[in-house]
């Protein structure tokens, strides 16, 4: 796999005074449903940032927006500081789109696939085969340059969309659910290109639902609930965020069947269930304080439960995600509306 | 940022490949032609015909009828051209949105119209090398005899040219999502065929197909050419319009691709109108503008039926255009602009035009009059095209709404005809008038005294339609003037007045 895929070409215009993406009191319905309702955020130049939301909750039509391929219904969306509605065509010039779901063509091949876009970009000649070669480099296609484009995995699949979405060299990526439906070894490989093109300083928008992977790769992350954005911020101060005060999260095995830990859970005090895992499950205790954390565990041996394992966890991105989902339900999230600063590369350009 | 040197083991191998087309090609004719020359359809296809056709020939030297063969021969080139071949378009777009690849066209340099073009070329291009692979077997036969080599090129061509009309036609179809609809418009497509494939038959197998072609070469050299240059100007325009139709159809909702498809339109509805009336007006019988009537008839229908079911445009881009040149321009908009509510006044103004042609026809005619001749037949089918613009049966799909009201207008004639007719109450075809298409239906149904009667008062009943859908895209004309507004505005001029 190559270490970088950027052109030879010259950069394609973009003002870098303003946030690489700016979206301002984006709205979309559809009929009856608001699938965006008042979405604002920006993400400044070569920032990776992952838009998390449950399915339904707009990031697509979001994602679609910003990518000129659908019209906002009000509000305003620039991209390397065109607007989306009036200037399309500069936008897409800048712009790599990965969909969620796309198809390859019958009777193509992987190099003909991307010779095909690559005529269809503008590359001619020696330039294009030059370019095909190192995108095919950096995402590793080579081997499979000869396959039918319609006949390979899923991650091949995805590694040869990516590599469509970087034949011109875009500074702005945006990747819908592109690790969705890969196995672990391609998902580790498609998280080493995204990491690749982040340190050439690409600005990234990466929606997903594996938020423990996003937490790693993003340097931010955007919450989308209801067609609204409710966080924004990086994966720590998520988790901080819609942490309870006074509570801990304990995660206990047990020999023989975990029903009689669930069994007990529900019965005493203190003790909420968070999810059963396989060999007992994970708990929320009211408390933060040694002595009583240490006294469950008495109570648990006390009780007959055949402990095998009882640990204190770190949070999780999901667990704080679906934290977040119930405290907007009961109206206790304080939702952090992302800023929109203009003003800031502003400043460092000049 | 630096590049990696690229590991030219395995690409040495490889990349060559890529040199079969030159960039000199569009990317769409390129990649059709690397997928269609592939597929099982096309070289299947391709073999059946061969076989087929060398059976029928080897079928002669048993002692076949030279007559049957021939007409076989064609009836199988026909079907291969206007039906086997044009269909493989039947779902070209609508696989592409499915599959989520027409986005990712949409974010290349390739505008929609070139998208339709290089599937157009791609396609037509293997219909061609299909009517090239005819040629070797029409000198077969020339020499088992019985052929006129004459008139069999005549046809040829006709199939030819009539396939790259279907082909387009089904292109443009094939934009549409449901299945239905699109089954429906290729059965349209097909019975706009047939007069085609009779035309052929008669050409191959009629004698009297013979004096025409004398007749024909008879002509002066500039009438000759006139006629194939008609002919050719109309098929170029047919399958630029369908191709137009289509790329609207798909193109992002920000790009115009109307304001120029108008134009065309009403530059070729111009000259075709100004053709009628010269040959109705110059020609001693005036019934020869009906080949300028007939084209323009079916153009006109076919014009209003795409832009009554465009979108509202939702992009300032989409009007740009015209807004920054001026107020004259801001004024033609309220015909030129993309959307179905400017499309109202820009129909009105095409359908004037065949009409006009049939007045002069009437008028010069001896065997037409007013009342009972064609005339106000037709303004009923022009003023039919409206009907839909008030009438929403299916609110999510403009286009299929378009032919829903129609066939159901359609199918409300046919019944009010056969419910006059079973129980013997013609009075009651006076029902029909109060739409265009069942106005045509319940004529039939009266009495032949008052016919004339009632087919001006289903004219008049139909031309409320027409009023109504006026009035309605007047209403609309709002959403224009609040585009042209911000199309200004980020042009930075004055916006134009309210009114």
């Amino acid at each position: 796999m190559s270490s970088s895929v950027s052109n030879s070409a010259p950069a394609h215009e973009m003002d870098r005074s303003q946030p690489a993406v700016v979206v301002e009191d984006l709205h979309r319905t559809f009929g009856a449903l608001k699938a965006v309702d008042g979405v604002s955020f920006s993400i400044d130049h070569g920032r990776v940032v992952g838009f998390v939301g449950a399915n339904g909750a707009g990031k697509t039509t979001t994602m679609r927006i910003m990518a000129t391929l659908d019209s906002p219904g009000s509000g305003k969306v620039s991209m390397g500081g065109h607007n989306v509605v009036h200037h399309p065509a500069k936008v897409r010039r800048l712009l790599g789109w990965m969909p969620d779901s796309f198809g390859t063509y019958e009777h193509m091949t992987v190099l003909e696939y991307l010779d095909f876009y690559a005529r269809a970009l503008g590359f001619k000649g020696a330039d294009r085969l030059r370019r095909i070669q190192e995108v095919m480099d950096f995402t590793d296609l080579t081997p499979l340059a000869d396959r039918m484009s319609n006949k390979m995995s899923k991650g091949q699949t995805q590694r040869l969309c990516l590599g469509r979405a970087l034949l011109h060299d875009p500074q702005i990526l945006i990747l819908d659910e592109p690790a969705a439906g890969l196995d672990p070894k391609a998902r580790v490989e498609l998280k080493n290109l995204i990491r690749i093109l982040a340190q050439e300083g690409k600005t990234i928008l990466i929606s997903s639902h594996i938020l423990s992977e996003l937490g790693e790769m993003c340097d931010s992350l955007l919450f989308i609930d209801k067609g609204r954005i409710v966080h924004h911020g990086d994966a720590e101060s998520m988790v901080r965020g819609t942490e309870t005060a006074g509570e801990t999260l304990v995660n206990v095995q047990i020999a023989g069947e975990p029903a009689k830990l669930i069994e007990w859970a529900l019965t005493a005090p203190l003790i909420k269930i968070v999810e059963e895992t396989k060999r007992g499950a994970r708990l929320r205790i009211q408390a933060v304080d040694e002595d009583t954390l240490a006294g469950v565990l008495r109570r648990m041996i006390q009780d007959g439960l055949p402990v095998l394992d009882y640990h204190r966890e770190e949070r999780r991105l999901e667990d704080a995600f679906i934290d977040m989902l119930g405290q907007i339900d009961k109206n206790t999230f304080k939702a952090q509306p992302p800023e929109i600063r203009p003003q800031k590369n502003a400043e460092a350009a000049n | 940022m630096a590049i990696k040197e690229a590991r030219h083991s395995d690409m040495n191998t490889t990349l060559p490949m890529l040199r079969d087309f030159s960039d000199r090609f569009s990317p769409i004719v390129v990649k059709e032609l690397r997928q269609g020359l592939r597929t099982r359809f096309f070289t299947s296809a391709l073999i059946l015909f061969h076989t087929l056709i060398i059976l029928l020939l080897v079928s002669v030297t048993y002692g076949a009828p030279l007559e049957a063969v021939n007409g076989i021969f064609w009836g199988i080139a026909g079907f291969m051209l206007l039906a086997v071949m044009p269909l493989r378009g039947f779902a070209a777009l609508h696989t592409e949105a499915t599959d989520g690849t027409l986005d990712m066209l949409t974010l290349t340099s390739i505008a929609s119209f070139r998208i339709l073009y290089g599937k157009w070329v791609a396609l037509y291009s293997q219909a061609l090398l299909v009517a090239g692979s005819i040629l070797p077997y029409m000198v077969a036969r020339y020499f088992f005899g019985g052929v006129e080599i004459l008139r069999e090129v005549v046809a040829l061509v006709m199939l030819v040219l009539g396939s790259g009309v279907i082909t387009a036609a089904l292109l443009a179809f094939s934009s549409q999502g449901p299945l239905l609809l699109r089954i429906f418009l290729a059965l349209c497509i097909g019975a706009g065929a047939v007069p085609l494939g009779f035309f052929t038959a008669f050409l191959v197998s009629a004698s009297q197909a013979d004096t025409m072609v004398r007749e024909f070469f008879a002509l002066d050299l500039w009438e000759q050419c006139s006629i194939i240059g008609g002919i050719l100007a109309l098929v170029v325009y047919a399958v630029y319009y369908f191709l137009a139709l289509g790329a609207s159809r798909i193109a992002p909702p920000s790009e115009n691709h109307s304001t120029q498809k108008r134009l065309i339109a009403l530059a070729v509805h111009g000259v075709l109108m100004v053709t009628g009336l010269l040959l109705c007006f110059l020609c001693t019988n005036p019934e020869v503008a009906m080949w300028a009537y007939v084209p323009l008839m079916f153009l006109t229908l076919i014009v209003c039926m795409d832009v009554l079911t465009e979108e509202m445009p939702r992009y300032p881009t989409t009007v740009a255009v015209l807004v920054r040149r001026g107020r004259l321009c801001r004024l033609a908009g309220r015909l030129l602009h993309p959307g179905w509510a400017s499309g109202v006044l820009f129909s009105a103004i095409l359908c004037v035009m065949p009409l006009c042609i049939m007045m002069g026809i009437t008028w010069k005619s001896p065997s037409l009059d007013w009342d009972d001749g064609p005339f106000p037949y037709l303004v009923c089918v022009f003023l039919a095209v409206f009907v839909p613009v008030t009438l929403r049966i299916n609110r999510k799909n403009i286009f299929a709404n378009w032919w829903v009201v129609q066939l159901c207008s359609v199918f409300a004639g046919n019944l009010l005809l056969m419910f006059c007719h079973t129980m013997n109450a013609r009075d009651l075809g006076v029902l029909g008038m109060f739409t265009p298409i069942t106005a045509l239906f319940g004529v039939n149904c009266v009495d032949y005294s008052s016919r004339d009667s009632v087919l001006f008062l289903g004219c008049v009943f139909s031309a409320v339609w027409l009023i109504a859908a006026l009035v309605r895209a007047k209403m609309n004309f709002k959403t224009y003037t609040l585009l042209e507004s911000e199309a200004l505005e980020q042009a930075g001029q004055e916006p134009p007045s309210q009114s």
